[in-house]
């Protein structure tokens, strides 16, 4: 991939999928040509539900965002997301081998080959095993390589998908006869735009709430130590309102958006709003509070899960800053609420400097990033290595 | 202590309904040996996850849960499987614990069927006014820390839903083994360990005894929740088979786990002996393990003849400690504590536990309905609205695709 090469970023999303055409110029600068969207109904807390209907609506996308940027796409970064993706640790050790007790390459990549052996059962895939750092003699360091020490352990954190559901991911864009070049999974693609290098070595916890889930990724050391799923999202909060409003799912949708505030004012917790507003039949008066207590139940639940999927960095105080981004952090009041509930500032979301002032949205944030993720695997060293490890993955999904 | 001398009767006790629930791979196999022991007038279940261990079970009744979560096969080690297959056959285990009154549960813990489903059966019977009293193994050390933890976390919902818990850990049981003793051996002791509690049960309240004791002795001394089971068998044979069998009890490594209460409030010790068994004997064991456990307000003993066990006798112990004046004390179990603030954080946890557990498997209840006033709400399990064609979103026992407000018993106004 040298000279100008075009590729398309797919975020398959639970409300929409979005793409994103890059240009990619002599292997370094990435300029975004082209965006294309197209609303899904047939995925559901980020799993697809029907693969063919799914793969209309990826294609009306990718044509779209094809015909605004007017170029030819010529591979695909596919985001990739769902209940299925499940992730752990493993820890992998090795003596130092050499007699002057200083850690070799070979030992380090004795350590790392030994956390990778991991297997998992055939029904799942791989998708990234990241490297969260190593231990000298039980000292971390993400440099280990010159250092003294006699033992070193390499700590991974491994992602895994559904095997079927992966393949469903895939199919979607092969059925358009593009190729897949990259498979990341999302909680790690909204990190990339979204943070800041001093977040990212502080300790920074990126949060995307997206339609249908919430992906969240841990960063320490500027790595990686803990991402997932969770099957949580906005459309929990529009069928909560509907349910404890009694409106249809469109009605509490749109009074989500228009009224939904996590934190009220004295005035506004005494007051109440119009449903429809022209006080004609069927329009009905709702206390404000009425819509906060829904929204904050939820809120809160979805938070206290985050918190015990990461109860140990945030017992240890290693999450310093929390940074929210998906659709539903355009929530009113969403970020003081966080900063409430995990006793760690919450900032307003800046976008890195690369990014349009157009595309800086919350919900642009993975699918930017998927694009941001493909420039650096550009950049960092050939492509033959790295499609050969999709090709791997690939190859046991189908059993090639 | 009221004792009352009866002579012997080959009668069962009559209308009470014993029933031994073996959960999961574990369960089934103590199961077995159990079934061995030929008790009458005692009924045994198995339940699991995995129909090929099923199809291969000669118990009659047996329970094959999760047919749509495992799709028939095994939990794979995931409680989270295991609990959300035993919800999904919930009325097939309540049918099963219905109008049981005493209720065994035997399980190995730190697995998928045990570990998860286990803790739901015991609910849904003492739910159906059951007394439940739990056996389960937990996993040798070397199985990792994070089996540890889980078969931990198992045994915390356990003890919250069963009015004793006994975790017979592994390790501890092969403690007293030979060095040639090999993973078989301690899963052979943990079964024998589990039926020998169970036989002993069940012979004390199904058969008249010497001294007899009937299901409401057991009942009154799980009355009121207790912090730590006491649990330990011994046995002897020979002259002085009564000696030593104390001595037997005494190295009982089931009471000696760390630091395993030295008091007791209240015990209930079960002598099996031959018809050479004298009174004077039966009060030397009633002062000798009162002794031993300094037991402070009750101790009963019952005693059996059983024309097989001649110059032979089998004390079995089974005791609560650390008793609470109401019955609102979280824990019963043998889990070590460590200290008051550790037991009191314990306790909160298991309150949560049991709620959670509770508003995922019954309905709400009435006075719920009636506080919220504005509207009556649908059987929890259907408020789903636009997830309704999707599976259910299991998190700690919660569909979290059920509305927040509806879980929390929040109060929206209209």
């Amino acid at each position: 991939m040298n000279d100008s090469k075009t590729i398309a970023a797919l975020d398959v999303g639970t409300g929409k999928m979005q793409v994103f055409i890059g240009e990619i110029i002599d292997g370094k600068l990435l300029n975004i040509v082209g965006l294309g969207q197209n609303s899904v109904s047939d995925v559901k807390k980020g799993d697809i539900m029907d693969v063919s209907k799914a793969a209309a609506s990826a294609q009306a996308a990718l044509s779209n965002a094809e015909k605004t940027s007017g170029a030819r796409i010529g591979g695909v970064c596919l985001g990739i997301s769902g209940t299925h993706i499940r992730g752990f640790r493993n820890v992998g050790s090795a003596n130092v081998s050499g007699a002057d007790g200083i850690v070799g390459a070979e030992d380090i990549r004795r350590a790392c080959l030994d956390a990778q052996s991991k297997s998992i059962s055939d029904d799942k895939v791989f998708i990234h095993n990241i490297c969260c750092g190593y231990y000298l003699d039980g000292e971390y360091t993400t440099e280990p390589l010159g250092k003294k020490a006699s033992h070193i352990d390499a700590e991974f954190y491994m992602l895994y998908g559904d095997s079927e559901k992966v393949a469903d991911a895939i199919h979607i864009v092969e059925s358009f006869g593009l190729e897949v070049k990259y498979l990341v999974v999302n909680a790690l693609a909204a990190t990339r735009m979204v943070t800041t290098f001093r977040q990212r070595q502080d300790g920074v916890l990126v949060l995307d709430i997206g339609c249908g889930t919430t992906d969240y990724a841990f960063i320490k050391h500027d790595r990686t130590f803990q991402a997932g799923t969770i099957p949580v999202g906005g459309d929990h909060f529009t069928n909560d309102m509907s349910f404890g409003l009694r409106m249809s799912r469109k009605n509490a949708e749109k009074l989500k958006r228009r009224f939904g505030k996590l934190i009220l004012t004295q005035e506004e917790a005494e007051s109440s709003i119009w449903t429809e507003g022209d006080k004609q039949i069927g329009d009905r008066s709702i206390p404000l509070l009425s819509i906060t207590k829904i929204l904050r139940a939820r809120m809160g639940e979805l938070f206290g899960i985050v918190r015990n999927e990461l109860e140990d960095f945030f017992v240890d105080g290693d999450v310093k800053e929390i940074v929210i981004v998906g659709g539903t952090s355009r929530m009113q009041g969403i970020r003081t609420f966080a900063q409430e509930f995990f006793g760690v500032p919450c900032f307003e979301t800046k976008f890195s400097a690369r990014v349009k002032p157009t595309l800086c949205h919350p919900e642009y944030a993975a699918a930017l990033g998927l694009l941001d993720y493909t420039l650096a695997r550009v950049e960092a060293d050939g492509t033959d290595k790295k499609h050969s490890s999709l090709r791997t993955i690939i190859s046991k999904i189908f059993k090639i | 202590m009221e004792q009352r001398l009866s002579t012997p009767n080959t009668q069962g006790s009559h209308g009470l309904k014993i029933k031994v629930a073996g959960i999961g791979g574990a369960g089934i196999n103590a199961l077995y040996k159990l079934c061995l022991e030929n008790i009458p007038s005692v009924e045994f279940c198995a339940m699991d996850c995995d129909a090929n261990i099923l199809s291969q079970c000669t118990i009659d009744e047996k329970i094959l849960l999760g047919r749509k979560n495992t799709r028939s096969m095994s939990a794979g080690g995931d409680s989270a499987a295991g609990e959300a297959s035993a919800i999904e056959d919930l009325d097939a285990i309540k049918n099963a614990v219905a109008s049981v009154d005493l209720l065994f549960i035997i399980a190995g813990l730190g697995g998928g069927t045990g570990g998860g489903a286990a803790p739901i059966v015991a609910h849904c019977a003492a739910e159906g006014g059951a007394k439940v009293i739990s056996f389960c193994t937990m996993p040798f050390e070397v199985e990792g820390a994070q089996k540890k933890a889980e078969a931990q976390e198992s045994l915390r919902k356990l003890e919250l839903e069963s009015d004793a818990t006994i975790p017979l850990p592994n390790d501890i049981l092969l403690r007293n083994a030979s060095a040639e003793a090999g993973l078989l051996d301690a899963f052979l002791k943990a079964d024998t360990c589990m039926s020998m509690a169970v036989k002993s049960i069940c012979k004390m309240l199904l058969c008249t005894g010497l001294i007899n004791i009937d299901f409401a002795v057991v009942k009154s001394l799980f009355a009121k929740k207790s912090k730590r089971t006491i649990f330990g068998v011994g046995c002897g044979d020979g002259e002085d088979c009564v000696n030593a069998a104390l001595a037997d009890l005494s190295k009982c490594p089931l009471l000696n786990l760390p630091k395993a209460p030295e008091k007791a409030d209240n015990v209930l010790i079960n002598v099996i002996c031959g018809a050479d068994m004298g009174m004077n004997k039966l009060q030397y064991i009633l002062e000798s393990v009162s002794n031993m456990f300094s037991a402070k307000e009750k101790v009963r003993i019952g005693a059996i003849v059983d024309e097989s066990y001649k110059g032979r006798v089998e004390i079995c112990v089974i005791g609560a400690s650390g008793i609470s004046d109401g019955t609102q004390a979280a824990f019963s179990g043998a889990t070590p504590v460590k200290n008051a603030e550790h037991f009191e954080e314990k306790s909160k946890h298991g309150e949560r536990i049991k709620a959670k557990i509770k508003k995922k498997i019954f309905k709400p209840k009435p006075e719920t309905e009636t506080e919220q006033s504005e509207f009556a709400f649908m059987q929890m399990s259907k408020q789903r609205g636009f997830f309704e064609d999707t599976e259910p979103n299991l998190y700690r026992g919660e569909d979290l695709d059920v509305p927040t407000f509806m879980r929390k018993n929040i109060k929206i106004p209209l």
